[in-house]
């Protein structure tokens, strides 16, 4: 009896054929001692095949679980998962740190919000500095003494600043008559207002 | 992601304010005014004036027009008062009656000292009123108010400045 195809070998080996097919093959193989040499060598290639794979899995599966503890504490970080969800950290691990790798774990998980809030206080900042208006340009030389340039806006000259005797609006006097005088002023001093009070004397009754 | 942003915002925010606090020059308080007021009893009695009088900011305008009838000054109360906006203050006075202060507002114009305006009124012991002004002065001058007699030939006079 002739061996089995190669093919049909393997999908028999691997347990793929069903029924009539795998009767067939079982049939050929048992007919034939090329074919039984055969799958005896397909089925050892085979296990080395496994084998391999699953020390391979074996030594994988500590970085995996390394890396989906890091995925579930960034998950937990933006506020994805509740407070009961985040992973299990061991306190000796917590302990460990103190305050600066809490602090430092924070500034971590915030870092481009810490970021970008810097980066917009600078922009905030500059506009701030570039819309003040100037009043003095200060130019450095090494070696040199500070120069100071004033002014760069300023276009009038500082003028002293004027000064009004007070001025009376509404003036109501009862019992009496009231007068407003301005004694003028000297030596720069302002004229000063004065509300002289002249009482009626037929009803003076005191002071006030 | 929102909860994260909003700490961003809000970093963003402190960083902003604390610049600008730090840049913009103090804002003027405009809300509350300082008030200063002489009680003055005006006589040619004997003696020096109060040197308070003779020497401050008053003392040129109390030899002047018609203070010149009296030589001798003396300072019978002061009073340290501050005003809010629009609130009246008052002031009891040493001859009796009393004196309410308003703030009314404060004027600005470029190249010339803030003018206040202020109404005054003056009550008599018995509640009556016997004087009724709205004056506007300038940051720290003085208006007087004088004329009312006291007893010996003397007179009363009341001396205003506001800051």
């Amino acid at each position: 009896m002739t061996r089995p195809d190669d093919i049909d070998l393997m999908q028999y080996l691997d347990g793929e054929l069903e029924g009539a097919e795998s009767a067939e093959v079982e049939a050929a193989l048992g007919g034939s001692a090329d074919g039984q040499a055969v799958a005896r060598s397909l089925d050892q290639v085979s296990e080395v095949v496994r084998t391999h794979l699953e020390l391979a899995a074996d030594d994988a599966d500590p970085r995996l679980e390394r890396m989906w503890e890091r995925v579930e504490r960034r998950i937990h970080a933006n506020g994805a998962a509740g407070e009961d969800e985040a992973p299990a950290v061991p306190a000796s691990a917590k302990a460990s740190g103190g305050i600066f790798a809490a602090i430092r774990d924070w500034f971590e998980e915030r870092r481009g919000y810490v970021l970008t809030g810097a980066v917009t206080a600078a922009a905030v900042a500059v506009l701030v500095l570039v819309l003040r208006p100037p009043t003095e340009r200060i130019v450095e030389r090494p070696g040199a003494e500070r120069i100071v340039k004033v002014p760069v806006v300023q276009k009038n000259p500082i003028v002293p600043v004027k000064s009004e005797p007070a001025a009376v609006e509404e003036l109501s006097v009862n019992e009496g008559t009231g007068y407003i005088l301005t004694i003028p002023g000297d030596d720069g001093d302002n004229d000063t207002t004065v509300i002289w009070i002249d009482p009626d004397e037929s009803k003076l009754e005191g002071p006030i | 992601m929102i909860r994260g942003a909003q700490n961003a915002l809000w970093i963003a925010l402190g960083v902003a304010f604390a610049i600008t606090l730090h840049s913009v020059p103090a804002l003027a308080d405009d809300a509350s005014v300082k008030l200063t007021i002489y009680e003055i009893r005006a006589s040619n009695d004997k003696g020096p004036s109060d040197p308070e009088l003779s020497k401050g900011p008053l003392a040129k305008k109390l030899h002047k027009g018609p203070f010149r009838s009296w030589s001798k000054f003396e300072k019978l109360a002061k009073h340290d008062e501050k005003a809010k906006r629009l609130e009246a203050v008052v002031v009891p006075l040493q001859p009796g009656g009393k004196l309410s202060v308003l703030y009314r507002d404060r004027m600005k114009s470029q190249g010339k000292k803030d003018r206040l305006r202020l109404s005054v009124a003056i009550d008599k012991k018995d509640g009556k009123r016997r004087l009724d002004t709205t004056v506007e002065l300038d940051v720290g001058d003085f208006f007087l108010v004088g004329g009312s007699p006291l007893p010996g030939g003397a007179t009363y006079i009341l001396a205003i400045s506001v800051r």
